[in-house]
């Protein structure tokens, strides 16, 4: 008989008797499923965290920060800088020929938390008009926007959310000084809902700085970054560090998502280990409890490899579903869950690409459970299994 | 134990079932070991912490250094007991992967200002006494092969000398026993104050923070209240908290370390307890027939449950030793990583506990169905 | 009065679903001290039934069971089960010994339920193997023993504790017929040399011929009680 018809007749024969192996079966597919939600669980921090960030991937959205400055709000820009900037190749003009070049004042400043009444800190960005015009899907969605001169400022829609004070209407005490809140503004879920934004100079003069601590520009078009960057390097009078824009939020929030992806494999390999374990233990019993019916099979003239096939066919049988009931639990408990973590407020992701891992996970599972009892199966003596009571 | 001998057979009655299950419980307290290990560890870190010492920072941001005249106001807040400037001043020794954690300080307020100090006076004197003087932690000492008297290029990782490197020599004027109760300055290389702020070519007179000890710990937020109140409305706004405040504000900044570790725990534990309760089931349907036999010879129904018992713990706690001790093995390496230390002993407690939990959720149905056998009906092989 | 065991008017019936089946019906039957009885019977006539009953393995529906003065019937569960490991030694057609257990550690099992030292274990032992013969393979598993011999472990175990009475379920069911005759030898040396009770249950009329007397059950009753040759 030709071998895929009879791996295919033997593993039928397997799986009609599983209902006698029923409890030990599901208590494989049970630790199968526990090891793949807890991975991919963990995983789904990170690709939640990068989600929010490629919410919004603008790529000719550059940002120019100061040589060596670790975050946006830490750099000095005079005036002369923001115009040498502007005058850098490849910045984008307005339909009214303005440079599409904003200068911005961020500090940090610290709100409290509703959750627990806890200190957290918030970016508070002064931005202005041209800011407006490059990112439109930036959109107010209740209030107004804040007017320039005044104290007053828009809140992200988490923000909002998760810290005091910062509701429509509210007036808040930034560093000493009372700001308005006159609108919230949202960005699809993106990581800027995590800030506070008013007129760049408006903070400037607030806050007693003398320079801007970034520079945001829109491109011509994405082509245009390598230009652009290059043209400020080489600018000896300026000391600077060019990113796009969405390459910098991932920067920003690396070390996090790295830490969770860490965690996740880490904590995901010990527990697969374990299922595996679990793994070969039921499907020796199998082989066991079938040894009989294996020989039989063999005494009539199927080949090992049919048996061999066979018993990982089972094994991934039972892995297979394990890790799809693991995404499922994952995914009904963590997927578009709001977590706060590090002040920056975002949804967990089980994503497509997280529920092929969690095949992949299985099918090694599967494998390396089926592994050695399939050896036996082979490797059982005809004769003397025949003769087994 | 006269029983032992029988125990430990009927734990190893099937061999490689027994090593299978056995791997699995190693495996699942080795997670365990090490999740608690962590979660302890840091538990126990920020609980040595003291509540008496507070950090006072720039409110602007992390690296912005503070005005050295803002010393003298903070010795003046009352409540106040002691204050030293601390000037960050990590480096790297020789090549750019050996890192080097070190502080300026003033000798004569650190003392005073931290009371986790173990470092002898004598010690501070030599430091006062040598400008370019360093009190350097033995265990630091010992990575790097460090004597009393050596004279080491520190390259500095924030600041340059006036003559534009940014190498600064330092002397070793002594050697102190590493404090690991000291989170801050137990271990980290000490020099002088005015060494560094004279020398550096930029942000003379300022420091990165200032280190306040109050003579009240329950007074410690209201204390550090008014340092900031002092500052508001300054160009150089302060932000003072506690260490502890600090330490546990940083572990936020992560997540809900509690929380993940009892959720990974749960479902590692449950997958545990299925599959060890399935395989003792097992084990007492192949051995019915063998009870029934103990039972013949005079062994009572409660004797045959606490056999099963007594197997069952026997098994799970050595399980969970290969486990837990692995983990605790590995200590030594995490902390490498991880910066602070884990303590063996709490997690080895708490894993048997569980271990001993195991053994009673996955024992206990067999060992009843044990003691209830009838010896006719399971002779007769009803 | 010289009746070790002495069973009066026993009944003993089974509950299968909602029928009653009477396995033994008022049957009495004494039994002396140093006897060696031979029970003998077609399948289903109840003669292990009346085993389980004299070794105190089960209790009677009706009647009243007597073993060396004590009413077994009426003791309870570990009360019952002490007064087995005192008085009764069991001897199964499958050896039924621990298979993960050496010969040695097998015969001792039912020393573990005394008061006994380390060493006056150790010393029973060594006698009861010495007694059937096997001193030489008390380190083996069972696996690593013959059917002969693996009865022979089961005899040491029933004896070591020097009970009262033997009580053998066709003890020579699974074996050949020389090794057949090695083991009834055996338990005819215990009976006539060491004074052993002995109630045996065997469908193999030659082996009843080593025993002194031959009881005959049918359909739960006794039919004869003959005095061998």
């Amino acid at each position: 008989m030709h071998v895929f018809r009879q791996i295919w007749a033997v593993t039928i024969m397997n799986v009609e008797s599983l209902p006698l192996r029923i409890g030990a079966s599901l208590v494989t597919v049970i630790g199968v499923a526990c090891a793949v939600a807890v991975l991919i669980s963990l995983l789904a921090v990170g690709a939640g965290i990068m989600k929010s960030v490629d919410k919004n991937d603008r790529p000719d959205l550059a940002i120019v920060l100061s040589s060596g400055a670790a975050a946006e709000y830490m750099g000095s820009f005079s005036r002369a800088d923001v115009a040498m900037i502007g005058a850098a190749p490849g910045v984008k003009k307005t339909p009214d020929g303005k440079l599409l070049v904003q200068p911005q004042a961020t500090v940090i400043v610290e709100v409290i938390k509703k959750s627990d009444g806890g200190a957290a800190n918030v970016l508070f960005r002064g931005t202005g008009l041209l800011d407006r015009r490059m990112r439109p899907e930036i959109q107010i969605t209740a209030g107004r926007q804040y007017r320039a001169g005044l104290h007053e400022i828009v809140v992200g829609r988490a923000a909002s959310r998760n810290f005091r004070d910062l509701d429509l209407g509210n007036t808040v005490l930034l560093r000493g000084t009372p700001w308005k809140v006159v609108g919230i503004y949202e960005d699809k879920g993106g990581i800027d809902e995590n800030a506070i934004a008013s007129d760049a100079d408006t903070v400037l003069a607030a806050f007693g700085r003398t320079g801007y601590q970034s520079v945001s520009v829109q491109l011509v078009s994405p082509d245009a970054f390598n230009t652009f960057r290059d043209a400020l390097k080489r600018n000896p009078q300026l000391s600077v560090d060019v990113k796009l824009l969405a390459q910098y939020y991932r920067d920003q929030i690396k070390p996090l998502s790295a830490l969770y992806d860490f965690v996740g494999y880490f904590v995901g390999t010990i527990m697969a280990i374990g299922a595996v374990f679990g793994a070969i233990t039921t499907m020796y019993a199998a082989v066991d409890s079938r040894a009989r019916d294996i020989a039989t099979l063999r005494a009539i003239g199927f080949g090992s490899t049919a048996v061999v096939v066979s018993v990982f066919a089972e094994a991934l049988l039972l892995a297979i579903p394990g890790a799809i009931l693991g995404v499922l639990v994952a995914a009904l408990i963590f997927n578009e869950r709001d977590v706060e973590i590090g002040n920056i407020s975002f949804q967990l992701a089980v994503t497509p690409g997280l529920v092929v891992l969690a095949i992949v996970w299985a099918v090694l599972i599967g494998f390396l459970g089926g592994l050695a009892p399939s050896i036996r199966a082979a490797r059982l003596p005809v004769a003397t299994a025949l003769r087994a009571t | 134990m006269k029983f032992f001998p029988l125990v430990w057979a009927g734990m190893w009655r099937k061999r490689g079932r027994a090593i299978l299950t056995l791997l699995s419980i190693a495996n699942a307290f080795l997670l365990f070991g090490l999740l608690q290990g962590f979660r302890a560890g840091l538990d126990s870190t920020i609980s040595e912490t003291h509540a008496d010492v507070l950090i006072t920072a720039s409110r602007i941001s992390q690296v912005e250094p503070l005005p050295m005249a803002q010393l003298a106001q903070i010795r003046a807040v009352p409540g106040v007991r002691a204050v030293t400037p601390v000037v960050l001043f990590h480096g790297t020794y020789q090549t750019p992967t050996q890192f080097v954690r070190s502080f300026a300080v003033d000798p004569d307020a650190l003392a005073r200002a931290n009371p986790q100090s173990t470092i002898p006076a004598a010690q501070i004197a030599a430091l006062k006494r040598t400008r370019t003087g360093a009190l350097v932690p033995s265990t630091v000492a010992t990575q790097y092969g460090w004597k009393i008297g050596d004279r080491l290029p520190l390259k500095s990782l924030y600041w340059s000398n006036r003559d534009g490197t940014p190498i600064w020599p330092i002397d070793v004027v002594a050697i102190y026993p590493t404090n690991a109760d000291d989170l801050f300055f137990g271990s980290a290389v000490l020099v002088n104050f005015d060494y560094v702020d004279q020398g550096r070519s930029v942000a003379n007179g300022t420091s990165s923070v200032f280190l306040v000890r109050v003579n009240d710990p329950s007074k410690a937020a209201k204390v550090a209240a008014a340092i900031d109140k002092r500052f508001a409305n300054s160009p150089h706004e302060t932000k003072t908290a506690s260490e502890r405040q600090l330490a546990l504000d940083s572990i936020k900044q992560i997540g809900d370390v509690g929380l993940i570790v009892s959720a990974i725990m749960g479902a590692v534990f449950f997958a545990l307890l299925l599959s060890v309760g399935a395989v003792m089931m097992q084990s007492f349907r192949e051995r019915s027939h063998e009870l029934a036999i103990l039972k013949t010879l005079g062994f009572t129904d409660g004797g045959v449950l606490s056999l099963l018992l007594t197997e069952s713990l026997l098994f799970s706690v050595t399980s969970a030793a290969v486990g837990l001790g692995v983990a605790t093995a590995l200590f030594p390496l995490v902390k490498r990583f991880i910066g602070f230390e884990l303590r063996a002993g709490p997690v080895l407690l708490v894993g048997f506990l569980f271990a001993a939990l195991l053994a009673l959720a996955t024992g206990i149905a067999p060992a009843i169905r044990a003691q209830r056998l009838q010896i006719v009906d399971a002779l007769a092989g009803r | 009065m010289d009746a070790l065991i002495s069973l009066k008017n026993v009944v003993k019936l089974y509950r299968r679903g909602k029928q009653s089946v009477e396995v033994l019906h008022n049957l009495s039957l004494e039994i002396s001290s140093g006897e060696f009885l031979a029970l003998m019977g077609p399948s289903g006539s109840g003669k292990t039934t009346l085993l389980n009953l004299i070794g105190g393995l089960d209790r009677p529906t009706q009647g009243e069971v007597w073993v060396g003065g004590v009413r077994i019937d009426k003791l309870s569960g570990s009360k019952l089960a002490a007064w087995r490991s005192r008085h009764v030694g069991f001897v199964f057609q499958f050896y039924n010994l621990m298979p993960m257990l050496s010969a040695e550690r097998n015969v001792e099992l039912p020393l573990l339920l005394t008061s006994l030292s380390t060493a006056q274990r150790k010393s029973n032992v060594s006698a009861a193997l010495e007694l059937v013969g096997l001193s030489d393979r008390r380190k083996h598993k069972p696996s690593e023993l013959s059917g002969g011999q693996q009865q022979r472990v089961a005899i040491a175990r029933a004896l070591v504790a020097d009970p009262t009475l033997l009580i053998c379920d066709e003890p020579t069911g699974d074996l050949d017929r020389e090794t057949a005759e090695e083991i009834l030898n055996l338990l005819q040396l215990l009976n006539r040399g060491h004074g052993k009770t002995i109630v045996m249950v065997t469908h193999d009329p030659k082996a009843a011929g080593f025993a002194a007397r031959r009881a005959d059950l049918d359909k739960g009753a006794l039919v004869t009680a003959s005095v061998a040759a």
